[in-house]
Formats: C-alpha cells, structure tokens, sequence
C-alpha cells in the first residue's frame, strides 16, 4: 500500500527519439530529426501530468512511446518499476501491460474504424483479452456506455452517425474497456467544438476520480491542461523547460517560455487587453538541427550570451515557492535550496527521494538567466 | 405570399424528413441508392445478369450439344438454326451460349486469382514496408513492365494451351495493379487512428490486416477487379482468336471469332462472327459501366 503511494506508476528516464532524415543520391541517413531529447519525468498513481508546448515540439511523440506505438532511440520507460523495452521480449507478458496502457487519440474522426459498428468496435479487443466473456461482453459494455455518458442505443450504429463529441466519448470508451491503469490523452479535446471541449475534459476528471486512473495529458492549450492536471512538464523543441504543479506553474510562471504560452492566451477582459502583451515572434526552431545553447535563445526576449552557449539543465527552485516578487520567505526558500546543492551527494539523494511524493513537487525550469538572476536577488 | 410561405414551410419538413431517412439507413442502402443513380450502370447490371444466367442455363436452354454436328455446313440463320451454323455443321447459338460460359469463367477466375495475389503483396509491401516492401515493389514493377500479351503468349505456348492454363497466365500477369492499389491504401489506413488504437489496443497481426485494414480497401479493390474481369475477358477473347487460348472444340468467345481470320467469313457469314463479337462488347461495356457506379457509390466522401 505504501508502494502504491511513493512508488511512481510511470517514469520516464532521458527518453530520446530521434527520427532518421534519409537524403541524397544513394539513400542514406544525413541527420536526425530530434523530436525527443533527453526528457525526464515521472507520474504517480491517480495524478494526471499535463505535457504543454506548441507543435512540433515532441509531445506527442512522448505520449506515442509511452503507450508502445514507437520505442524510444534510448533512455527507459518504467510502468510500476518494470522496464517497458525488456518487457518486449515476453509476449504474453507484454500484451497484458500493454491493455494497463491506453490511449485516446487527438481526431475523434480518425480513431474509430468507419466499417464497424460500436459493439464490435468496444467488443473485439475485450473479448481477445479475455477480459469480458462472450455472454457477459454486452452487459460490460453497457457499463462502460453508461459511464461515457453515451445511450444504449449506441451499440448497434456507426461511428458516422455521431458527433465530434459523442465519438470522443466512444474513444474514450474503447480505452477504458481494457481496464487501463493509465491513459494517454492525446490533445483530446483539440478537435472539438469548444461548447463540447469542457464536457469531455469534465468527464476525464470524473473517470479518473472514479477509477483511480492515471492520465499523461497531451495539450496545446494551458487552460485545459491546467483545468485536467496536478503536474505540468512544459515542453520546447524535444525538451522540458519547466516542470511543476499545475497551480505553481500556471500562477507563477518562471521560465520565458512558459510566460510567453501563458500571455498568448485570449483574455475576455477589455481592460486587460490595453496591456502590453509580449507575444513571441517567428516559429518554432528546427529540430533537426536545433539551436545550440539554449534552445529558447532564438526567440527569447531575455537572451543574453551565454544563452548560446550554456545547454540549461533543469534546477530545482523550491517546491510551491514563488520568489519572483522578491519576498523573504521566498528567498529563504532559494537560499535553502542553495544550501541544499553544496551538500554532499549522498544527503541529497535522500531528501530528493523524499520529495517525490504528490504533495511536495518541485518546480524546476531549465534556464540560466532567470536562475542567475535568482541568485543575484538573494546575495545582492 | 402566404400561401407561398407555406409551401417553403412544407418544403423544408420534406428535406428534413428525407434526411432522417438517410440517417437512418445502413450502409449498403446508401451505397444501392447511390448506385441506382447511374441509369446505365442499372441497366448493364440487368443485361450482366441476364448474359449470366443465359450462361448458367446453357445445359438447360441450348437447343443442340455444342461440339455436335447438327445441321448442314455454315447455313445462314433459319428458324430451326436461330444463329445458324458453323463450317462444320455445328448449332451457333448453342455455341454462343456454351463460349460465354467458358469466357465468363475464365474471366472471373483469373480476376479472383490475381486479386488476391495483388491484396496479399499489397498488404505486406503497405504494412511491413522496408525491404519487403522494396523487393515486391520492384518485383511488381517487373512484371508490370513486361510487354503483356507477349508474356502471354509466350507462356502459352511453353504450357500446353488449356483452359486452366490460360485462368492461371492471366491470373499471374493481371495483379500487378491491385498490388499497387492496395500497398497505396494500406500505407494511409496504417496511419490512421483507429489502427493505431487497436494496435495499443494490443490486438494481433492477424486481426489488424484482416479486420481493421483490408475491409477498408474492399471498395477500391472491387472498383479496380471489374476493370481487370472486363480485361481479363478481352485478354481470353484475344488469345483465343490467335490460337494460343482456350483450344477447340470448346468453345470460347475468343475462338469463335477465330473462324472470322477467313475472307469468306468475314464477307458472306457475318452470323458466324457478329454474336460473339457484339457479346464480347457488350460483356465488357456493361462490366466497365458497373465499375464507374461502383466507384461513385462506394465513395465514402460521395455525399448522399
């Protein structure tokens, strides 16, 4: 039992995935395409992680590997301590995690095959599975109908004959017939009629108290991932830059990145609006041959030098701490903190394994200027 | 004004009306009310099922034995001799009846046995990609390439020329097409959500090609096999008359229009020639025009 709360149920280990870009007279590898670099990152049991960042800057690919459609160029993927890739090798085994680990897609219109009707849809892999007998299949599914919110009347039509929102539903619906542990949101509601995004994002909170399910939650959009999530990894060009509790991360944003995704949401205030908005200029770098240093520098408004040069690692700087307005328990907060990083090894080993539990995330921001600029706060 | 209000009000109940019709039927209703559309495709449909049946029935409705010699040499047709008779005294229309039998059968057969060679490549090259997808590609390419009725009739004159060896050679040589056609589709649906999902789903190989991809290529793969059947009846009816098809005394379209090589023929007894020929047209026309409706009605972006 006390595993089940301090052992994470999915954890990710420098996860890469780099994609071959072929080219030339004699085809050959000429680079890689990094969608994936070196991501870390960990999920506990009933909690949802939120994975933010524009497109193209490898969330979905994250999700993609976590559920087993792609198998990450290194790094490991642990489910409940066990390691995804030596799983590979015992099929049976495999299949039966693999029914722990679902997902619901972006495009409701895509995910559901045209030519079958609901029940077969629903009914297939459960029966395979053994997870529902052929004379109990029905009631099971009903079940499931039931807790999506879809009529009964559902079994027997066709993916055609429903809405963007209702099949959203039946996918969710088909991901949860396997008994899943954990689901991969993948921008579930990005297709949708706004009217209808709130239903289904309200749903997946409701499923995932009644289930006890754990979501990675895949979205453009702030809002909605805050609105689903207890943590938030925000992700630029294959990397995570901050990552923290959704509260922290939403109400006081560090890295300017994350600034930047949170000024360019819409706001409905006209008094609002005559502020000045920092919105960011150009597009999304290259990810096949991505910006030395930091990879934000191109489009930074802070960037300095050393930007260019220096890759940023993440840095803790303190768990539910806002120190940007400069107050004093905050800065003693960092000063711990400081404390904490001139420690010796071992010491530190056992307090970060100590924090990693859902109450006391840290906020961590991969960015040298805000972290200096910190430092400076507190000596000067 | 009013009235004309009116008339806009009842016409709106119709449409809504006529659209939850349409929303409540199945989808092989749509796909026959779509066909119906096509008032030559319906019509050809007729004519097939008549030529078909008249086929099937040939044992039953055949006036003579169709390798018998019945009457006298190639007398013009008379009430006892509808079509007349041939060179050597044989029934036409018994003939006519027992060649579209054999035609047909070729046809069909070699359509089936190169559809399914074309989907079993198709899916591997679509779905496995890499090198296995290079090597048949490129195989497909080759025999693709080949001047066809060369290959033919080379191949038919190193077998003996025979019924089953024709069904076979045209059944080897057609499938490149269709091998084509459904590695194309399956390169799409493998990257469509709902394979994707049932892949997650941690569904078998087997229940992913058969029971996800291929049933969503079915309609192209039909639209595509009655381009080849029309083909594969003309590729017969051309070998036959060359002599290296379908060998008499059996008869085939092909090989009746054979007789027509002669000037005789071809001037003074055109009830020799003109039935098989006109069939062959019509059998092909008719097939191709299903084809055309098959498409239209099978295409899921088609509307209503």
């Amino acid at each position: 039992m006390l595993d089940e709360n301090t052992i994470p149920l999915i954890q990710v280990e420098n996860m890469k995935k780099y994609y071959p870009v072929k080219g030339g007279i004699i085809t050959h590898t000429t680079g890689y395409v990094k969608a994936v670099d070196d991501v870390s990152f960990s999920v506990m049991r009933g909690q949802t992680l939120g994975l933010v960042g524009e497109s193209g800057c490898g969330k979905s690919t994250v999700g993609r590997q976590l559920v087993g459609l792609e198998a990450p160029t290194e790094g490991r993927i642990y489910y409940n301590r066990c390691d995804l890739a030596a799983l590979q090798k015992n099929r049976k085994e495999m299949q039966r995690v693999r029914t722990k680990l679902q997902m619901v897609f972006q495009d409701p219109y895509s995910s559901l095959n045209p030519r079958k009707h609901i029940y077969e849809i629903l009914a297939q892999p459960m029966l395979y599975h053994g997870i529902s007998g052929k004379d109990t299949v029905e009631k099971d599914i009903l079940k499931i109908l039931d807790m999506v919110g879809l009529p009964r009347t559902a079994l027997g039509r066709y993916p055609h004959e429903f809405s963007g929102g209702q099949r959203q539903r039946i996918g969710i619906a088909k991901a949860l017939s396997l008994n899943p542990e954990f689901i991969v949101c993948d921008e579930p509601v990005s297709a949708l009629d706004v009217s209808i995004q709130a239903q289904i994002l309200n749903l997946l909170k409701e499923l995932q108290r009644e289930l006890g399910l754990t979501l990675l939650f895949v979205g453009h959009g702030l809002g909605a991932v805050n609105y689903v999530s207890d943590q938030i990894a925000v992700m630029y060009l294959g990397k995570i830059v901050e990552y923290g509790r959704a509260k922290e991360i939403f109400n006081n944003p560090v890295h300017p990145y994350t600034k930047a995704l949170l000024e360019a949401v819409p706001i409905p205030d006209t008094q609002e609006k005559k502020k000045q908005r920092r919105l960011l200029q150009g597009e999304i770098g290259s990810s096949t041959n991505p910006p030395a240093g930091c990879r934000f520098h191109t489009r930074c408004p802070y960037a300095q030098e050393k930007c260019k040069r220096e890759v940023p690692v993440l840095e803790d700087i303190g768990c539910g701490q806002s120190w940007m307005q400069g107050q004093e328990p905050k800065l003693q907060k960092v000063q711990e903190i400081e404390a904490q990083e001139r420690a010796p090894q071992s010491e530190r080993g056992e307090k970060g394994s100590r924090v990693d539990t859902g109450r006391g995330v840290k906020h961590m921001v991969a960015c040298p200027v805000v972290l200096s600029g910190m430092r400076e706060a507190i000596h000067g | 004004m009013k009235l004309k209000m009116m008339d806009r009000q009842s016409h709106a109940q119709r449409q809504t009306a006529v659209q939850q019709d349409i929303g409540s039927e199945n989808y092989y209703q749509t796909i026959i009310r779509r066909f119906k559309r096509h008032h030559l495709a319906t019509v050809s449909l007729a004519v097939i099922a008549v030529i078909v049946g008249a086929a099937l029935l040939a044992p039953v409705i055949a006036p003579y034995e169709p390798n018998e010699i019945v009457g006298p040499f190639a007398e013009a047709p008379s009430r006892e001799f509808w079509l007349g008779t041939d060179q050597v005294g044989r029934d036409v229309l018994s003939r006519l009846l027992y060649a579209t039998r054999i035609s047909l059968l070729v046809g069909v057969m070699a359509t089936v046995i190169s559809t399914v060679i074309g989907v079993v490549l198709g899916l591997v090259a679509g779905y496995f990609g890499g090198v296995a997808d290079m090597v048949i590609m490129r195989f497909t390419d080759m025999v693709m390439s080949f001047p066809y009725i060369l290959l033919v009739l080379v191949a038919a004159a190193i077998f003996k020329p025979g019924l089953w060896n024709i069904i076979l050679i045209l059944g080897f040589v057609d499938w490149p097409g269709i091998a084509r056609l459904v590695r194309g589709n399956v390169l799409n649906l493998r990257e469509t959500n709902f394979v994707k999902g049932n892949i997650v789903a941690g569904m078998p190989l087997k229940h992913i090609l058969f029971s996800e991809i291929l049933p969503n290529t079915v309609a192209p793969i039909l639209i595509y096999g009655t381009s080849v059947l029309a083909l594969s009846i003309l590729d017969e009816a051309a070998l036959s008359f060359l002599g290296q098809g379908v060998h008499p005394p059996t008869a085939s379209l092909g090989n009746m229009l054979n007789g027509a090589q002669s000037l005789t023929v071809l001037t003074t007894q055109p009830w020799l020639w003109i039935p098989p020929g006109l069939l062959i047209v019509v059998v092909v026309m008719a097939i191709n025009f299903i084809g055309d409706a098959l498409r239209d009605a099978l295409d899921p972006n088609g509307g209503r």
